[in-house]
């Protein structure tokens, strides 16, 4: 009997189905390590053969078809996709019927996640990701577990760029570093990668229990990618790590110019800054030869408009909404989807390159200590509450105030949380009224700027 | 339409009597029988053979319905009313009963209470009449509320609509498909 | 509200209570409202933004005047008081159902399951107010008139028509907002419902559920939600008290929630595969096997019935009430021969020592003012010989493997946390002293004081989560069993019997060294120390004792029962507590 309360936790075997005895060992050591983090959580890649029989199939198709397309010209693949979509998604089945042109957005997704996904699929394999993004509130994101593991061909696209490959095998391949008060750390391994290691670490030093172990496990670990937001990557560059991966990515919020810099300084490889949103996968990234602020479209079958108010497509140079076709989640494809964000194309030859692509900076707010407490570090703490809408603001005093719309049990547990990250900050929280609550505003974070040091 | 009709309670009662005979098949029972006896309980001369043949070649669940109208239609406040025989004629071989009959089995029809004034509400618009004390437009959004046939409709349209639906909401609301799988870089 | 105005609306609806008592039963027994005037008032009696209030643990009910007067309710005071009536005598009216009814709904309403609450309170206002308006020919209809008329929210829309269908009223009348077929056939199936599950309330309590989701995906009927916000008397209805039982999944509760369009008794459309239904809710002619929730489920049903505890009193809760229909008697040790008891001295006496053995005329003699476990004394008695065995509880060191392997308890069900409480709750009611270490080495170890009396404690610490580490750390029983222990020279220690709760990992821990001493060696003397004897449970898998990765699983086994300790393979989770059922039945024998 299929129930929603007789959910067991998944077995090792069925987080990981291709374990072999060589990758289990790897895990182990990880899981085990005598400076190994306080794990938070388990997870596990949940590919089997069919699956990752997928992910090699994209990874051969990423590697060898040439992602691009002349202004004005769909490719090839466009137009098949969407009649598939047209035919096989509840979704877009209405959608499209009534408008072959329209667009959709994250509202689409926020009020009926299943209905983009494919009569097909088989809700058994389903997994769910929560949007943990600075904009829209929470939105569960349906996937298959190919969907994340398509993220490594399309790493390794980006690395080729710049002349760095993965090995994998018997070592630990990536690394993913996070600095917040609390998140989800794992080890894993990766059938991809040929049973190499991955772990997610935060750098928090509450997280561990000896103060050197974040730099011995790191540097034990050697990794030959590590990736991370910009904020935790500035954190790692600040510890006395030694080892020095093949390539950094950076995602999640901008990188700016300057701290990439810097960390290409401080470890002496290749960092790229990658464009990716949770219900696209990666979307474009950084070329060595490219601008600052330009990001060359990655996978080969994502289709990028930019679109006006009216969801015309307007011409090189000229801003608009980015929109999206395609996409590595088969259980969540992608036709002309808001992603909400701005930018402008440019084209070298038919290879496309998304021009300022305004991209949310994250906010560092203060703990009653002086803490650093990341913009996302609340997402995450506020994770499981029912908030149709939330914005946090921080005075230069550091007086918070919480916007929102609850009853007061779920107020208390605001501020149980919210003192939990800042400690005895004076907090305020605020009912806006339900129109508001529910007109499709984001989450939003701010704080007063500070005086320039 | 004419005024007033009966009151809607009594008819009520009287089905939810009706005597276990009428609820026979009519390989058990002679329904054109039936209405003959119908017609002469009103003083009428009873229907020529060829209006007999066209009812008794009506589907046999609709025969079924036919014998637990004229059950219902034996009501004193009908048989001192001659003139709505030929109405009655009509109504039992008429469309709307005979969807009615596909839909819902003749014990339904006696048992449950929506369904015994929904029967009764089909009969009496069947004669241009709608029930004491109620408004032509109560009466007709109430009939429109119980109608098996609309029901019938939405309630497969639903279903189809719901189900997958419903399948794949357990299915995220499932902790195995909480615990996703690993991700390799930050959104 | 001025005084005067204050009185006189007191006065009316004071004078309304018997009679809307009666409604319900002459022989229901309420004491009257706690009535307010004033918002300071309302929040002492903790009412907030709703105008009535009702509490299960103590059949309050609250209502705050001004804000009846705020909403001109003032005319319905036999309407409203009946109604609160009816939540305490018909429902929820008991802390159990209200926590069931909640715990269907959350099952029919995936993504949306924080709204349970809200949802019951629409449920059970329709079946009480039909009750009441039908039967009672009390003017419920003129309360919704009064409170929302010009709402179109889809839900409120919904639920209006339901009673226009229940009450035969013209459509229109109380719903304002637009009904298409859908929605008409919705309300229909709502009205046939309430009529349907009128006795029996919670079993069609998932059905509802499942009726209104379609409604709250859009905005969660945000506008609803405020309206309803002013008339939420359940929200709180079962604060103050912790519902037993509910770790427990009820037969009816997962298959009941479906949509009562795929309830063929309430659509009266059967069953056909064309269109995907499931048809008749599944009756299985036979009792399944009893269905338990995970912990965090628990959790969260005890939340949305309004029950505000601590979360680690709530995951201990869990335990305790999953524990005991296991419990069986704890062994004792026998001494082969025993003997008449000889006063012989006098000792102080332990608080944790029963009540019997204190020697009241050596405690007076002490000190006119007694003070237990200072100035009472306990008569220290030795033996003679005599004629009974002598049983003496034989304490308990329970050591639980919390390494990262594990998952948080308070989540999902741990195994080795159950079994543990299992033991520990049944060497507790035998009078024995019970002791908890959690350890997941290297890392970090949560532990009781000493050896504890209180149960609440034990399981506050058994539930406790660490995740850190591979292993119980061995070592960290000589902290408990050493050599230079403080013993009186007159009390001789309690046996201790020591319980470890493992995995293969537990193999490498014995081989490791820390502090210049084996793991083995630790083991080997803790055991001699305790003297109760010592068990390890090790969960070992068929795949790994086969595997040729794994470590010389016999050779390990064969060195731990040289040492003197028994060894208890489980190979899956479910065999932990059969064992721990038949540990409990088990005797000490003389070591």
């Amino acid at each position: 009997m299929k129930c929603t309360m007789l959910d067991e936790p998944l077995t090792e075997a069925e987080r990981f189905p291709l374990l072999t005895e060589r990758s289990r060992a790897r895990l182990r050591w990880l899981q085990q390590h005598e400076n190994a983090p306080r794990w938070t959580y388990q997870c596990g890649e949940r590919l089997d053969a069919a699956g990752l029989a997928d992910v090699q199939a994209f990874a051969a198709r990423q590697r060898l078809e040439r992602c691009g397309w002349k202004f004005g010209q769909a490719p090839a693949w466009v137009p098949d996709f969407i009649e598939r979509c047209r035919r096989e998604v509840p979704f877009y089945r209405d959608l499209l019927s009534r408008d072959p042109l329209a667009t959709c957005n994250r509202d689409d997704l926020r009020r009926e996640p299943w209905s983009f996904v494919p009569d097909w699929a088989d809700a058994s394999e389903l997994i769910v990701f929560r949007t943990s993004g600075t904009t829209g509130n929470l939105i569960p994101i349906p996937a298959h577990p190919v969907a994340p593991a398509r993220y490594l061909p399309l790493f390794q696209s980006a690395l080729a760029a710049y002349g760095v490959s993965l090995i994998g095998g018997d070592r630990v391949s990536v690394i993913q570093v996070a600095a917040q008060v609390r998140t989800y750390t794992f080890a894993s391994i990766s059938s991809y990668l040929d049973g190499a290691g991955f772990a997610k670490i935060n750098l928090n030093p509450a997280d561990w229990t000896r103060s050197d172990d974040r730099v011995r496990f790191f540097d034990a670990c050697a990794p030959e990618l590590v990736t991370g937001d910009p904020f935790a990557l500035e954190q790692l560059a600040a510890l006395p790590v030694q080892a020095r991966p093949k390539g950094i990515l950076s995602s999640a919020t901008l990188l700016l110019p300057a701290l990439r810099d810097r960390l290409q300084q401080r470890f002496g490889c290749p960092v790229i800054d990658v464009y990716s949103m949770n219900e696209t996968g990666p979307i474009a990234f950084a070329r060595a030869d490219s601008d600052a602020d330009e990001h060359e479209v990655l996978p080969h079958n994502l289709f990028v408009e930019i679109l006006d108010e009216s969801g015309r497509p307007v011409p090189p140079g000229q801003r608009g909404q980015i929109v999206v076709t395609g996409g590595v989640n088969p259980f969540l494809p992608l036709v002309r989807y808001g992603t909400g964000d701005f930018g402008a194309l440019s084209f070298h030859g038919d290879v496309p390159r998304l021009v300022g692509v305004e991209r949310r900076r994250p906010v560092v707010f203060r703990a009653t200590d002086g803490a650093p407490v990341v913009s996302i570090s609340v997402t995450v703490a506020l994770f499981s509450l029912p908030l149709p809408f939330f914005s946090l603001h921080q005075a230069r005093d550091g007086r918070l105030t919480f916007r929102t719309r609850c009853d007061a049990m779920v107020e208390d547990e605001v501020r149980h949380a919210l003192m939990g990250l800042f400690g005895a900050t004076p907090l305020r929280i605020e009912q806006v009224p339900w129109e508001v609550a529910w007109s499709g505003k984001s989450i939003q974070y701010t704080r007063d700027a500070e005086d320039t040091q | 339409m004419s005024p007033t009709g009966p009151q809607l309670n009594p008819l009520l009662h009287r089905l939810a009597n009706c005597p276990p005979d009428f609820l026979l098949g009519p390989d058990e029972i002679d329904v054109t029988a039936l209405a003959c006896d119908h017609f002469r309980a009103l003083g009428l001369a009873i229907p020529d053979p060829k209006q007999r043949r066209l009812l008794a070649e009506l589907p046999s669940e609709s025969l079924r319905l036919v014998s637990i109208v004229l059950w219902l239609l034996r009501d004193d406040w009908f048989v001192v009313r001659p003139q709505l025989a030929e109405a009655t004629w009509k109504f039992l071989q008429s469309d709307s009963l005979t969807k009615l009959a596909k839909l819902v089995r003749a014990e339904a029809i006696v048992n449950d209470p929506d369904r015994r004034e929904e029967l009764v509400r089909l009969c009496l618009k069947g004669l241009g009449l709608y029930p004491e004390g109620e408004t032509p437009e109560y009466a007709a959004d109430r009939l429109t509320t119980l109608d098996s046939v609309e029901r019938e409709r939405v309630i497969r349209q639903t279903r189809k609509a719901e189900a997958r639906a419903r399948e794949l909401r357990e299915a995220m609301a499932r902790r195995r498909a909480e615990e996703a799988a690993a991700r390799y870089s930050p959104e | 509200m001025p005084v005067a105005r204050a009185d006189n609306l007191l006065s009316e609806w004071s004078a309304q209570w018997p009679a809307a008592l009666a409604v319900w039963s002459r022989f229901v027994q309420l004491h009257e409202p706690t009535w307010c005037f004033a918002e300071a008032e309302e929040s002492a009696a903790q009412l907030s933004g709703s105008f009535a209030m009702i509490r299960l643990v103590d059949h309050s009910v609250v209502i705050s005047l001004r804000q009846v007067v705020e909403l001109g309710l003032q005319g319905f005071a036999k309407e409203i008081l009946a109604h609160e009536i009816g939540h305490h005598v018909y429902c929820p009216a008991d802390l159990t159902d209200n926590a069931r009814m909640l715990a269907r709904m959350r099952v029919g309403l995936p993504t949306k399951e924080h709204l349970a609450p809200f949802i019951a309170n629409l449920y059970s206002d329709l079946l009480i107010n039909d009750r009441l308006q039908r039967a009672a020919r009390l003017d419920m209809s003129g309360v919704y008139l009064q409170l929302g008329s010009e709402c179109r929210d889809q839900l409120w829309t919904l639920y209006m028509r339901t009673y226009e269908i229940l009450w035969k009223l013209d459509r229109g009348q109380l719903a304002r907002g637009e009904i298409d077929g859908r929605l008409n056939q919705d309300a229909q199936l709502g009205a046939r419902l309430i009529r349907n599950y009128a006795k029996d309330w919670l079993d069609g309590a998932g059905r509802f559920a499942a009726l209104c989701l379609p409604y709250l995906l859009a905005d969660e009927a945000a506008r609803m939600q405020k309206l309803m916000a002013v008339w939420s008397d359940i929200r709180c209805a079962g604060k103050g008290a912790f519902p037993d039982g509910l770790t427990e999944i009820d037969d009816g509760e997962l298959t009941g929630a479906i949509h009562p369009a795929d309830d063929a008794e309430l659509s009266g459309v059967d069953a056909s595969a064309a269109d995907g239904s499931k048809g008749k809710a599944q009756q299985t002619g036979t009792k399944t096997a009893k269905n338990y929730r995970q912990p965090i489920d628990y959790a969260e049903v005890l939340k949305a019935a309004g029950v505000n505890a601590d979360p680690a009193d709530v995951t201990a809760r869990y335990y305790r009430e999953r524990a005991i229909p296991h419990l069986i008697p704890f062994p004792v040790r026998r001494l082969p021969r025993a003997t008449d008891p000889l006063p012989e001295g006098l000792d102080v006496w332990d608080v944790t020592t029963p009540l019997e053995q204190i020697d009241w005329l050596g405690t007076l003699l002490n000190s006119p003012h007694v003070i237990p476990g200072v100035t009472t004394r306990q008569r220290e008695f030795g033996t003679s010989p005599g004629a009974d065995p002598e049983t003496i509880p034989v304490d308990l060191y329970l050591g639980v493997d919390c390494s990262g392997s594990m998952g948080n308890p308070a989540h999902h069900l741990s195994y080795p946390v159950l079994a543990g409480a299992i033991i520990a709750l049944s060497a507790l009611r035998v009078g024995s002293r019970v002791k908890v270490v959690l350890s997941g080495e290297p890392g970090r170890t949560i532990s009781t004081d000493g050896f504890e009396r209180d149960a609440a404690t034990v399981l506050k610490t058994l539930t406790s989560y660490l995740g850190t580490g591979y292993s119980f750390g061995i070592h960290r029983l000589s902290e408990t069993f050493h050599p230079d222990a403080r013993i009186s020279s007159r009390v001789k220690p309690r046996p201790v019997h020591i319980l470890i709760v493992s995995d293969n990992d537990m193999f490498s821990m014995l081989d490791s060294e820390s502090k210049k001493r084996l793991g083995w060696d630790v083991a080997r003397q803790s055991l001699e120390l305790a003297g109760g004897g010592g068990t390890f449970v090790l969960e070992l898998p068929e795949q790994v004792r086969g595997s040729s990765w794994s470590q010389n699983t016999d050779g390990y086994l064969g060195r731990i029962a040289e040492m003197g300790w028994n060894v208890a393979i489980v190979s899956s989770m479910e065999e932990l507590i059969a064992f721990a059922r038949q540990f409990s039945r088990g005797r000490f024998g003389g070591r």
